[in-house]
């Protein structure tokens, strides 16, 4: 998902969830910011590089792709971009090598997602906005996996939009010219045959058509035996938007537990023609139309979001106050969202993500992981 | 009475799913085995030129050609040589390409199957001959070298002549059109 859905669209959850417009501000500005919080950017204010949330194009063209860097690579992306659906699956006939690969795929309603959204009650608006953003892309990102992988990420040219009519979409490799929507030119990563190329992470081979509320789409997975998959966007974000406001209501402390599988649907009887008018209208970005609906719901001005916001405050702040700042506490839940995931995947004997240890409360040692 | 028939239904177009399925998997199966013409043809080429310019033995002597008939047709059995390689090279290509073009639906004619099913029975005769001709074991590896690729040539061939027979069964058997 792009800015629109992450910044503005989760304020517009958060409000309808019954956050106040600051503390709507608070949790949208930390989902967005974990497209943006780099190892680049750490370094930049003095921050923790293990608590990075995302890597930019430049970070991963330098990324190693042996058994490191491929675990570096899926701490960072399956923890929060593409959160594993089911960690157990299971699929006949496959080796543990592939199997490691497929528990991987991403897709919502998932344990690690109820996981997520639990560990972020009581821990600060940060947290709930990063697990926003997990839980936001768990509908989009769906179907790919957050590890470099050619038999799990790959689609071939047969790859078809929904516009009047089925049409087939042919991508051009131009990664610096925007997508052509309106005439249907679309980017995508290039074919790389290696298993564990950086081009076969997450869905570059699908492009941005994840990220696109309107897109409907259909393609062959390459993990899919040649399955078609129809990817409905409008729907699936949807669903996106009605799950976060259920997760918000349960971490404001509204309703007692969060499952997986329930929305909060009662908000389209008000306003769906609103959000699916937003969802399906074709653009690159649909962050004025969001905007414009938040501050319909609010009554307050949102703030374009600024990667500097809370940069100073941060680089200003001691040592131990920098817990204390808007981006420290940003950090530490970062690392904790990060320890689970890679915690859950380790414990389901998957080695992808790296070795993972369980550090107890004791007299004197801080808790840092708690896996049940 | 209503839901026998939604059952029905539903289990006609799992059916076709399956059907469909099925399809995809031997187009891509021809589609591959017609990257691999290609390949092989830019190897048949390569194989040509790297024997003379590397193998110690010139045109006429792969060709076993007298010293009195070289002289007579010398310029005539080189170019007859090199037309040869490019005709085996032609061939691969126009397999491959008619291959590629079918499993994309580019193309329904199945002409190129012929040509495959030809190329398929003179690569497999060709195969024992790798061993008839070798001396000892001279140059043994480059028997069993060359054996092999013709062998992978064979089951290239194979498969894309199996898989579009399998399509176009399976197409008239269910009335399947395939179209997206």
């Amino acid at each position: 998902m792009q800015e629109d859905f992450h910044y503005y669209a989760t304020y517009c959850a958060a409000f309808l969830a019954g956050f106040s417009h600051e503390e709507s501000l608070d949790i949208c500005y930390s989902a967005q910011f974990v497209d943006l919080c780099s190892r680049t950017l750490l370094s930049k204010i003095g921050g923790p590089l293990n608590a990075a949330t995302t890597q930019l194009q430049l970070e991963m063209m330098d990324a190693r792709t042996d058994i490191i860097g491929l675990q570096d690579i899926t701490r960072i992306w399956a923890s929060f971009h593409f959160l594993p659906a089911d960690l157990y699956a299971k699929k006949e006939k496959r080796t543990k090598r592939y199997m490691d690969r497929y528990r991987l795929i991403c897709g919502p309603n998932g344990d690690l997602l109820v996981k997520t959204v639990e560990i972020a009650k009581g821990n600060g608006l940060q947290h709930i906005g990063i697990a926003m953003h997990v839980l936001a892309d768990t509908w989009a990102h769906r179907y790919f996996a957050g590890t470099p992988s050619l038999v799990i990420n790959n689609t071939d040219d047969h790859f078809y939009e929904l516009r009047d009519e089925w049409r087939k979409v042919k991508f051009r490799h131009n990664p610096s010219a925007p997508d052509d929507i309106e005439n249907g030119l679309y980017s995508n990563s290039l074919f790389q045959s290696r298993e564990n190329s950086i081009m076969n992470l997450g869905h570059g081979r699908a492009g941005h058509f994840p990220d696109y509320s309107f897109a409907t789409y259909k393609y062959l997975p390459a993990w899919g035996e040649y399955q078609e998959i129809i990817k409905d966007n409008p729907s699936d974000y949807k669903k996106a938007f009605s799950q976060m406001i259920y997760a918000m209501k349960y971490l404001k402390g509204s309703i007692d537990t969060f499952e997986k599988g329930r929305y909060e649907d009662s908000v389209f009887e008000k306003y769906g023609d609103r959000i699916d008018s937003i969802l399906r209208k074709r653009q690159l970005n649909a962050c004025s139309d969001w905007k414009a609906f938040g501050e319909e719901l609010s009554g307050h001005e949102i703030e374009d979001f600024d990667i500097e916001k809370y940069q100073e405050e941060y680089q200003k702040a001691g040592k131990k106050e920098k817990d204390g700042t808007y981006i420290g506490g940003f950090i530490v839940a970062a690392k904790a969202q990060k320890a689970m995931v890679t915690g859950e995947i380790f414990k389901s004997g998957n080695r992808l993500a790296g070795l993972s240890k369980i550090i107890s409360k004791g007299k004197g040692i801080l808790k840092l992981l708690k896996i049940k | 009475m209503a839901g026998a028939t939604a059952l029905s239904l539903w289990a006609k177009r799992r059916d076709m799913e399956e059907i469909t399925v099925k399809i995809r998997r031997y187009k891509k199966n021809i589609e591959v085995s017609g990257r691999a013409m290609l390949a092989f043809a830019i190897w048949s080429v390569l194989k040509g030129v790297i024997t003379i310019a590397l193998g110690g033995k010139t045109v006429w002597e792969l060709m076993e050609v007298s010293e009195a008939d070289k002289e007579e047709l010398g310029m005539l059995l080189l170019i007859v040589y090199f037309i040869l390689i490019l005709i085996a090279f032609l061939l691969f290509v126009y397999i491959g390409r008619r291959a590629i073009s079918y499993a994309r639906d580019k193309h329904r004619k199945k002409g190129f199957l012929i040509a495959a099913a030809i190329l398929l029975i003179l690569d497999f005769i060709g195969i024992p001959g790798y061993f008839t001709t070798t001396k000892g074991l001279e140059n043994i590896d480059t028997a069993i070298a060359s054996a092999l690729v013709d062998i992978t040539t064979c089951f290239a061939l194979f498969d894309m002549i199996y898989s579009a027979i399998r399509i176009e069964k399976l197409r008239a058997d269910n009335k399947v059109t395939d179209t997206v």
